[in-house]
């Protein structure tokens, strides 16, 4: 919302008196975690042994090639970073190439601990890819499990995803019994050294790479799109969404009076020149209620008037305090100001 | 009697092949979980003589301690088995040569002598899950993989070199090939 200077009633104001002051500081945290968007680096960490697919899988994620995908055998582990902006969010994959290969260095563990720790500082989503039709969780793999643990700690399990590729060469009759098969297979294998009650949370995706969707008739691309949504960090959620899917996170409608339109579909000058992530997608309802959920870890009401209200100061709090972020993100506020359609 | 042991990681079908070779489910076999932990034998009269399948506990199933006891189990047996032909399994749907893949190698080379693939096949399961168009280069590229590794981890005085024969099966889909024969058949050419 863009304040029009000539009305002596600031509608910022008579908007706020209509919520409760806790609902108000909600909507003012929300704001500025609007505007962190553009200026916080937001990271995925890329856990599974080669040729599972990992490349592949955060290539159709995010909706272009950042990762290559490669037919090489790591000789060492390491970690690869991949930086990117999506619609000017900064966005960084962390790969691990040799993390779950059980390489010679094998044994000098706490070396490589040391290494990995000294690159990545934050995880925001870890996506943990293995392969559906494997028939076992063999050593390399408990291993690697092993080691993410030890150099993560446990709690990098609350925004991990288990990604299980190659969901075509399974026969659709015995599709979901295998899916919960190895979820259950590599669930546990994460329990030997995680609470029960963080690894039973840890939501498997199936994937497929050469089809849109998996043998049981998924689109797959969107039901791994949402439980990534419900998995990334607190301080990752606001700032994925609007990356990926703007009008979901900000859902002011389009038709209101005057001159604001926020978050106006297709409308919006998108710096990238390429639609937003959101739009190659088609959640369901259900994916999208699944979405907005999380928005009541930051206080967004339920109900829809509120809940307007809520947004109407977040828009107005970002677009006024549009001139005092910094030039560096000069650029990200131009998409910004596609989004909200500021005249 | 030709007599044959089944080595491989396990869950490439170890225990399944000894039920498609004789058309009975004579092994226990579970689709995702080890469940071979001893040296089994099992000896049958089929259409193409007779034939005895010595199934093993899979190996990479944890650490390479566990895979250690597995072979330690199989050598001492060995020597009972007059004339033996070791068959390695390797499932034909995988992309790598995956790291649990050489480590096994490297424990059956350790534990039972580079001799052992002195006389050894190798046998690539799963061949109904590629693609028909794909299969020739699967598996040229499977046996380059795995005979290059031994090749790298055998000393040049042991005598391998190459596989004496080479057999694609799939344990689950009868036919699944033009110029499928039966198992049985197939080994009886030892």
């Amino acid at each position: 919302m863009v304040l029009d200077t000539n009305n002596p009633t600031d509608p910022t104001h008579a908007t706020e008196h209509a919520l409760p002051p806790d609902v108000v500081r909600a909507a003012h945290d929300f704001a500025q975690r609007v505007q962190q968007a553009f200026t916080r680096e937001f990271t995925f960490l890329l856990v599974g042994r080669t040729g599972v697919g990992k490349s592949s899988t955060i290539n159709q994620l995010i909706g272009q090639d950042i990762a290559p995908v490669g037919d090489f055998e790591p000789t060492t582990i390491s970690v690869e970073e991949y930086r990117l902006p999506i619609e000017n969010v900064k966005f960084v994959v962390y790969d691990t190439p040799g993390l779950c290969d059980d390489l010679p260095e094998k044994g000098n563990d706490e070396e490589y601990i040391r290494r990995i720790k000294n690159k990545i500082k934050t995880v925001d989503c870890m996506l943990y890819v293995t392969m559906l039709h494997d028939k076992r969780v063999r050593s390399d793999e408990i291993y690697g499990i092993d080691l993410i643990t030890k150099t993560f700690g446990q709690h990098i399990w609350k925004n991990s995803v288990i990604v299980f590729t190659f969901a075509d060469y399974i026969r659709p009759d015995v599709f979901h019994r295998t899916l919960s098969e190895r979820t259950r297979l590599i669930r546990e294998v994460i329990g030997k050294s995680v609470p029960i009650d963080i690894v039973n949370r840890i939501p498997a995706v199936a994937v497929d790479n050469s089809n849109p969707a998996t043998p049981d008739g998924t689109r797959w691309i969107d039901e791994l799109y949402t439980t990534v949504v419900e998995r990334v960090s607190r301080d990752g959620y606001v700032q994925y969404m609007i990356a990926t899917a703007p009008e979901i996170i900000m859902p002011v409608s389009s038709h209101q009076s005057g001159s604001t339109r926020i978050y106006g579909s297709g409308g919006g000058s998108y710096v990238s020149g390429s639609a937003p992530l959101y739009m190659q997608k088609k959640p369901t309802p259900e994916q999208i209620a699944r979405i907005t959920t999380r928005q009541s870890e930051f206080g967004v009401p339920t109900d829809p008037k509120p809940r307007e209200t809520f947004f109407q100061i977040v828009a107005d709090k970002v677009s006024r305090t549009a001139e005092s972020i910094s030039a560096a993100v000069q650029k990200g506020w131009q998409t910004v100001k596609g989004w909200f359609n500021v005249r | 009697m030709r007599t044959f042991l089944l080595l491989g990681q396990t869950g490439v079908g170890k225990s399944s092949f000894v039920n498609a070779t004789f058309g009975v489910d004579l092994a226990e076999t579970r689709e995702f979980e080890a469940c071979t932990k001893v040296v089994e034998h099992y000896a049958r009269t089929t259409a193409f003589g007779d034939i005895c399948l010595v199934d093993t506990p899979g190996l990479s199933e944890d650490n390479s301690d566990l895979d250690r006891r597995y072979l330690n189990m199989v050598r001492t047996k060995l020597t009972s088995y007059k004339g033996y032909v070791s068959l390695y399994l390797t499932p034909l749907n995988e992309t790598r040569l995956r790291s649990s893949e050489r480590s096994a190698l490297q424990s059956v080379t350790n534990e039972l002598g580079h001799g052992i693939w002195r006389r050894s096949w190798l046998i690539m399961t799963f061949g109904a899950c590629i693609r028909a168009d794909k299969l020739e280069r699967a598996i040229d590229a499977r046996t380059r993989q795995i005979a290059d590794y031994i090749g790298q981890i055998c000393c040049p005085r042991s005598g391998f070199s190459g596989f004496h024969s080479i057999g694609v099966v799939d344990n689950v889909v009868v036919d699944w090939a033009e110029e499928c024969v039966p198992i049985a058949e197939f080994l009886s050419t030892a």
